[in-house]
């Protein structure tokens, strides 16, 4: 289940080249050494991936609690039922079958969070990656969605925080190598890229669903029900 | 719609396909493949990036050490989130690493410069609260390793170290943004070099910058237009309005041979000036040079925390040094005993301490720029309460600034309304101030207005024009001028000159169909609100003095009006002079001292004075130089002022007691028996809301302490 995942981040990922390659590029300082913006690459990174991870954290200790929750026996299943249906939609909004949800105007450029991305995106100093970063992993994407789901079912704190963290390192690839992929990738077959990511999104979801409405039919299959620990 | 398959997303480049969506931004149609496309477009495209300000960095870092300060917390307390998970292998293993790995960017980043400027501050010879605050997180940090090397990871202080070096970091913020805020506001004062100027060469007129301007230059200054340097007049007369250098608020007539100086205004009529002296030669230069020189003089405010910090840290440090020894002595182990000394110096630091001040300052300074009173800086602020004396220029300041009526002298057969209808009549459509007092003036009296014809300026004299006057409507010729100009020595008929030299008032002579119908005198009055504002300092212990340029008598004239002794009353005083007596008061008054002006003459003085304090229509340069601007003439403000800022102190000492209280309550616990982390952590909580709260009360009752009590 972790490959899988990973996969489905990095397939995913090829849609970030598009979306935030814009913001890896804008922090790129072309005239500094080597090694500045490659530590100023790894910072936006750890950032983005620290805000999944916080992300993570809220949705285990909510799962957590409900899984534990001595009034609600069934939580696991309905949680997977649940998280596995919310799969399946960010799944078919990653293909680009499915409209997203109308958020845009809460990250407007004069929201506060368009004014602190913009500051973090001009500010000076190391932290100013860090902090484009973290925003940047605010921002609405359903491949965040699919894999909130995802922590979401796993009923525990660190199995979420570790499924977010396996999205926030799988999108590390494609994003570092953006300027090279963008050219060597037609925007066309990145498209079909994304399509399959989501696909594995939507079937990933229905195993989910599946695992919350009959776990030991598909407990031979896939193992522990526990993703990501 | 179009076909949305063939269209590519105008963020990312890929087929927009059926999950896209359309909007039109910035006047054009635009497509986009998802909807974070469609933000990230507006973030980073056109027009999306500004410059980095000092304020963003400063966000930048907070930010940092937010979101890792929360994956610490949230990681190390775990065992309290879910207590099963705690029990995991896996996160007993890499768990205190993690936090360590996510700590320390923000406990270097953010800590740091705490530090370094406590170093900077040791080299000088000081302690301060800075010291205080990078010895506690680096003092959490450090213990923290060697609690990992020890191999002891039930005693990791990183939730402390990182959180506490982000919440200093959110006051130091609130600082910066403070003081940004107040100087952008005043940053009015546009360089004089780069003032355009008019130069007069071989008759033509070519357009330059005052910085270009050489002496023996001849340049032509339209009324209105700022002189732009030193010089003498060679042509043209005019009433030259001097306040901006003076303060002074009666025009004066400038003839040729006058001199005149940069920046005065030249109001009727245009002059042409021969360039003597440019830049720094100038009065205006001068000026800047006995400014720059008195702010290099002033000793900064020392702030509340960092006197309190002086006499702490040398405890704690010594504390922390016993508890190493008793350790040593008492036979534990060199890391365990370094742990237990590092523990008394990280619950030592109170981390509210770094946010108590700003906190009810920024409350303060906020409530106070709503009611027009913007003061710089917070240290300005906790200045306001120490101040013994206030020293008020007159003119302008506790004066209105404008010269009002005082009086009407018709010559005998003429009538007190006819006098002041013809002049306000011919003066209606003149723009200088005594004309602008006279029409006031008869509109306050209800005299019947009268409207004239063929007004003419006179430069440096007056003005005339036609008149309907009398019963019968005959049209008269209306002179109103100077009494040079309309009676000179010998001429018939003119009105006796007044018999109070010393008040500071002017006169105009008011002549209708060639004979002198009476005399107008203008006075510039005491501002209404003046008299209140000195009694109610004098009622909170504030003595007031009167500092002025005018004469000695119009000025104990002032100070007795507003209920001074005579003592109070200092006049005939030039700019230097004034900076003199200002340090003259601080010794008799026994500590810091208040300057209340507006004048570029007042600017030295006003740097000069523990506190500058510019009102009203203060120029340009006042205002930069003061450390407080009231916008606006209302000087009931100014004990409200007081107030408010004694409020203010009274809150951040409170502020500061329970930022040290759980503290000092914690340190006698970790002298006596080793610390659990959580206790640091908590108390660091625990104080800081209460400082937040507190500060937030400041703010709810402030408003009550600026409303005037009269």
């Amino acid at each position: 289940v972790l490959w899988t995942l990973l996969a489905a981040g990095f397939l995913g990922s090829l849609h970030c080249v598009g979306m935030c390659g814009g913001f890896v590029l804008a922090l790129d300082r072309p005239g500094a050494r080597p090694w500045r913006r490659a530590a100023g690459q790894a910072t936006f990174h750890a950032g983005k991936t620290a805000t999944y991870v916080l992300l993570g954290a809220g949705a285990g200790l909510f799962g957590g609690a409900l899984v534990r929750a001595p009034w609600f026996p069934a939580a696991q299943a309905v949680l997977a039922v649940v998280a596995g249906v919310l799969m399946v939609a960010a799944g078919l909004q990653i293909a680009g079958v499915l409209r997203e949800m109308p958020l845009g105007s809460l990250f407007g450029p004069s929201s506060p969070y368009g004014r602190a991305f913009r500051g973090a995106l001009s500010a000076r100093g190391a932290a100013a990656p860090f902090a484009a970063g973290a925003l940047t992993g605010l921002l609405p994407c359903p491949l965040v969605y699919a894999f909130l789901a995802a922590a979401l079912a796993s009923g525990g704190l660190l199995p979420a925080m570790g499924t977010m963290a396996v999205l926030g390192l799988a999108t590390v690839p494609a994003l570092a190598l953006v300027a090279a992929l963008g050219a060597a990738v037609s925007p066309r077959a990145r498209r079909r890229f994304v399509r399959v990511a989501g696909a594995v999104v939507v079937v990933l979801g229905l195993v989910t669903v599946a695992r919350g409405v009959a776990p030991d039919a598909l407990h031979a299959v896939f193992g522990h029900p526990r993703v990501g620990a | 719609v179009t076909d949305r398959a063939a269209r590519f997303c105008d963020h990312c480049g890929l087929p927009v396909g059926g999950g896209g969506h359309e909007r039109t931004l910035d006047g054009a149609p635009r497509a986009f493949c998802c909807l974070g496309c469609g933000i990230a477009w507006r973030l980073a495209g056109p027009g999306g990036r500004e410059g980095g300000s000092e304020a963003s960095a400063f966000l930048a870092r907070i930010g940092l050490g937010f979101v890792l300060s929360m994956l610490v917390m949230v990681i190390a307390w775990v065992p309290y989130l879910e207590p099963s998970a705690a029990e995991d292998e896996t996160y007993r293993r890499f768990a205190p690493w993690a936090t360590l790995i996510a700590a320390t960017p923000v406990v270097w980043m953010l800590g740091g410069p705490f530090l370094w400027n406590a170093a900077a501050a040791l080299r000088r010879g000081r302690l301060g609260a800075d010291l205080l605050i990078g010895l506690g997180i680096f003092a959490a940090w450090a213990a923290s390793i060697v609690a990992l090397a020890s191999g002891r990871p039930d005693a990791l202080y990183l939730d402390t170290a990182a959180g506490l070096a982000t919440l200093v970091t959110v006051g130091r913020w609130l600082e910066a943004t403070a003081k940004e805020k107040a100087a952008r506001r005043l940053r009015e004062f546009l360089s004089d070099a780069e003032r355009p100027a008019t130069l007069l060469r071989d008759g033509a007129e070519a357009p330059v910058r005052a910085a270009d301007l050489a002496p023996g230059d001849l340049v032509l200054v339209r009324p209105g237009e700022k002189v732009p340097a030193d010089g003498v007049v060679v042509e043209g007369s005019a009433l030259v309005d001097e306040a901006a250098m003076t303060g002074e608020p009666l025009p004066r007539a400038a003839h040729p041979g006058d001199e005149v100086v940069a920046p005065v205004i030249p109001t009727d009529g245009p002059l042409v000036v021969r360039v003597t002296a440019v830049g720094g030669g100038t009065r205006l230069g001068e000026v800047a040079r006995v400014l720059a020189r008195a702010r290099a003089e002033r000793s900064p405010v020392e702030r509340l925390a960092d006197r309190v910090s002086a006499v702490f840290v040398p405890g704690v440090v010594v504390l922390a040094g016993l508890v190493l020894a008793r350790a040593l002595a008492g036979g534990e182990g060199a890391s365990q005993a370094t742990l237990r000394a590092l523990s008394v110096l990280v619950i030592a630091c109170p981390c509210a301490l770094a946010i108590a001040t700003p906190l009810a300052v920024t409350a303060a300074l906020g409530r106070l720029a709503e009611r027009g009173v913007l003061v710089r800086s917070g240290a300005a602020l906790a200045g306001l309460p120490r101040v013994r004396a206030v020293a008020f220029d007159q003119t302008g300041t506790l004066t209105v600034g404008r010269p009002s009526l005082a009086d009407v002298g018709p010559t005998p057969g003429a009538s007190e309304a006819r006098v002041l209808r013809l002049a306000a009549a011919v003066e209606a459509a003149s723009e200088h101030a005594l004309g602008r007092g006279i029409v006031a003036a008869a509109a306050a009296r209800g005299t019947a207005a009268a409207t004239a014809r063929d007004v003419r300026v006179v430069p440096g004299r007056g003005v005339e024009g036609t008149v309907a006057d009398g019963a019968s409507g005959e049209a008269v010729l209306v002179r109103v001028g100077s009494r040079a100009w309309l009676a000179p020595p010998g001429r018939p008929g003119a009105p006796p000159v007044a018999d109070a030299p010393d008040e500071p008032a002017s006169e105009v002579v008011v002549e209708a169909g060639g004979e002198i119908v009476g005399s107008l005198r203008l006075r510039d009055a005491l501002r209404p609100s003046a008299a209140a504002a000195v009694a109610a300092l004098a009622a909170d212990g504030v003595r007031s003095v009167v500092l002025s340029g005018d004469s000695p008598a119009a000025v104990r004239a002032a100070a007795a009006a507003l209920a001074l002794p005579e003592a109070a009353a200092r006049g005939g005083l030039l700019p230097g002079a004034k900076v003199e007596a200002v340090r003259a008061l601080r010794a008799e008054a026994g500590g810091p001292v208040a300057f209340v002006g507006d004048g570029l003459n007042d600017a030295p003085a006003l740097a000069a004075a523990d506190l500058g304090i510019a009102v009203g229509s203060g120029t340009d340069l006042a205002r930069e130089t003061a450390d407080v601007s009231l916008l606006g003439d209302d000087l009931s403000r100014l004990p409200g002022l007081f107030r408010a800022a004694r409020r203010t102190r009274d809150a951040v000492r409170w502020n500061l007691f329970w930022a040290f209280a759980y503290n000092v309550v914690g340190l006698g616990v970790a002298v006596v028996t080793p610390l659990p982390p959580v206790f640091a952590a908590l108390a660091m909580v625990a104080s800081s809301v209460f400082v937040i709260g507190n500060s937030a009360r400041l703010r709810a009752v402030l408003p009550d302490d600026l409303r005037s009590r009269s």
